[in-house]
């Protein structure tokens, strides 16, 4: 059913006429904006209920502090092994390339560190959160609308808004910014253990951590924090809205869960895209500024 | 100097409409729910209503409608003289922490305990822990509830449940008491203790609608003057004391 659903715009395109074709997109891009403004309004309430005193009542409380252990806390293991093991990766890869161009091992820590922090440290972490979290936040919340228990919330004059989304996004993002950083320093570690054995590398640890603390530079903040902290709120908020807009019954949630960890990741590398256009002020080889 | 004291408060306090509908309509999915065409009632504070309806009527989505969850099809619904089409979501929300509700079906959030669900409402308007826990324990104690739940609403007794709902609906001394068929699971031992409960809530000034399909279950030792008896019916509301439709 939802498979002949699917085909049906696709199917529709090839027979109608340029009117409908002109009108299924149209539909198709307010979808886009309203889908937009929706998780931009999302944000903009959880940063205003984060905000305010108020908000953390005891049971808020609690609900951040439990989201936060199981997103932020728990993820550690799986972002220090994700770390880890793209280390390992980068370090060959970048081995090669310096055999290939008679480079340096001097090269090395500046690129790795680099890469590492403005681009893949940040992404990785998403998906961590993302896989972990994100579509574990909106199978809860499409259960509690298809069980009425947001009714029962509602019924008490308590917000659901507060008490389930706000926590909710902002320990995503939290965790993501945290998570980041872990993996971050996961694949360093890594990178300069596998380079080490493998001769890339022939500095000591205390020689190629000064190197990386050398290259430590305000600008690197500037990719760091947005990417993690921006695509982590795009991250929680559309796992949010997705799980609330469930309609139907318990069959739906799994459906949900699953189109809204595919949301995520793409809104997500999305999200990075756009920043690393506006931060280096290029697209591709083209300067913008 | 102010000399008046609880009882004056009260009883000036004792004409203020807590709840109005005025010619309301709710016509919803799911067929099921209670029909209800071009109403209008009053209930002041201290009131008992009792609405007696057909079995297999579903009266929750009505009763959202009265908390203004959900609006009617047409017509008005005030809460202590507030409108639920006007006012910041703010507003409603703390409208709302003043009614207490007796769910007709499974109401309970299922990643908190028993406990949890209880005081939930409670501690997040602000009422003191220690306090919680007092009134916590002495509704508990009424219900001869010896040790509290402390597991999750999925593996706790039908029945169990059922006097956590009570004490739910109670602990936040609402204005308002919603009752959906709230002696359906509940030992027959503790329907007197609901009554006495019922009682000394409206003698605090609480208003509190009832509704259910069995008729022994308003059979109390209020006063009969002091008893609203309607039948709800094919979307009219009835008034068994006077015999009109309202």
């Amino acid at each position: 059913m939802q498979a002949q659903q699917a085909f049906r715009p696709m199917r529709l395109l090839s027979f109608a006429s340029p009117l409908r074709v002109a009108e299924w997109l149209g539909r198709q891009v307010m979808n886009r904006c309203w889908s937009l403004a929706a998780i931009f309004a999302v944000l903009w309430a959880t940063a205003r209920l984060a905000i305010r005193p108020t908000s953390w009542t005891r049971p808020v409380r609690s609900v951040f502090a439990r989201q936060l252990l199981f997103t932020g806390v728990d993820g550690i293991f799986v972002a220090s092994r994700f770390g880890a093991a793209v280390g390992v990766l980068m370090i060959v890869q970048f081995a090669l390339w310096i055999d290939v161009l008679g480079a340096t091992t001097d090269v090395i820590a500046p690129l790795l560190w680099k890469a590492i922090v403005r681009e893949i440290a940040p992404l990785l972490a998403c998906m961590v959160v993302i896989g972990r979290s994100g579509i574990a936040i909106s199978t809860e919340l499409a259960t509690m609308v298809v069980n009425d228990e947001l009714e029962v919330l509602d019924s008490q004059g308590i917000d659901p808004m507060t008490c389930l989304v706000m926590p909710r996004i902002l320990s995503v993002v939290i965790s993501v910014f945290c998570l980041a950083m872990i993996t971050a320093t996961s694949m360093l570690v890594t990178g300069y253990i596998v380079g080490w054995c493998m001769d890339a590398i022939r500095v000591s640890w205390t020689t190629f951590s000064g190197e990386i603390v050398s290259e430590f530079s305000s600008l690197d903040l500037l990719f760091f924090i947005p990417k993690t902290v921006i695509a982590g709120g795009f991250a929680g908020a559309i796992c949010c809205i997705d799980g609330l807009s469930v309609r139907g019954a318990m069959s739906d949630v799994s459906r949900v869960s699953s189109r809204s960890g595919m949301r995520a990741l793409t809104a997500v590398l999305g999200v990075s895209a756009v920043l690393s256009v506006l931060i280096y002020g290029r697209i591709l080889v083209f300067k913008i500024v | 100097m102010n000399t008046k004291t609880t009882s004056d408060l009260l009883q000036a306090e004792s004409g203020t409409p807590i709840l109005e509908l005025s010619g309301v309509t709710y016509r919803q999915t799911p067929l099921s729910a209670a029909l209800m065409m071009n109403l209008d009632l009053v209930v002041v504070a201290s009131d008992l209503v009792l609405v007696n309806l057909p079995r297999a009527t579903s009266v929750r989505g009505p009763v959202s409608m009265m908390q203004g969850l959900v609006d009617p099809s047409s017509g008005r619904v005030h809460f202590c003289g507030s409108s639920w089409t006007k006012g910041t979501h703010e507003e409603h929300f703390r409208m709302r922490s003043r009614i207490g509700r007796v769910f007709e079906s499974h109401a309970w959030i299922e990643n908190l305990n028993v406990i949890e669900n209880v005081t939930l409402a409670a501690q997040h308007h602000g009422i003191a822990i220690h306090e919680v826990t007092d009134r916590l324990r002495r509704l508990a104690d009424r219900f001869g509830v010896r040790r509290l739940a402390e597991e999750r609403p999925a593996y706790v007794d039908v029945g169990v449940l059922q006097v956590y709902q009570w004490i739910r609906a109670l602990i936040c001394r609402p204005r308002l008491l919603l009752l959906e068929r709230p002696l359906r699971s509940l030992p027959v031992d503790l329907t007197s203790v609901c009554r006495e409960l019922i009682h000394e809530v409206r003698q605090a000034g609480t208003a509190v609608i009832w509704f259910t399909s069995n008729e022994p279950d308003w059979i109390g030792d209020e006063p009969t003057n002091q008893l609203r008896r309607f039948h709800l019916a094919g979307g009219n509301l009835n008034d068994l004391s006077i015999g009109v439709s309202v």
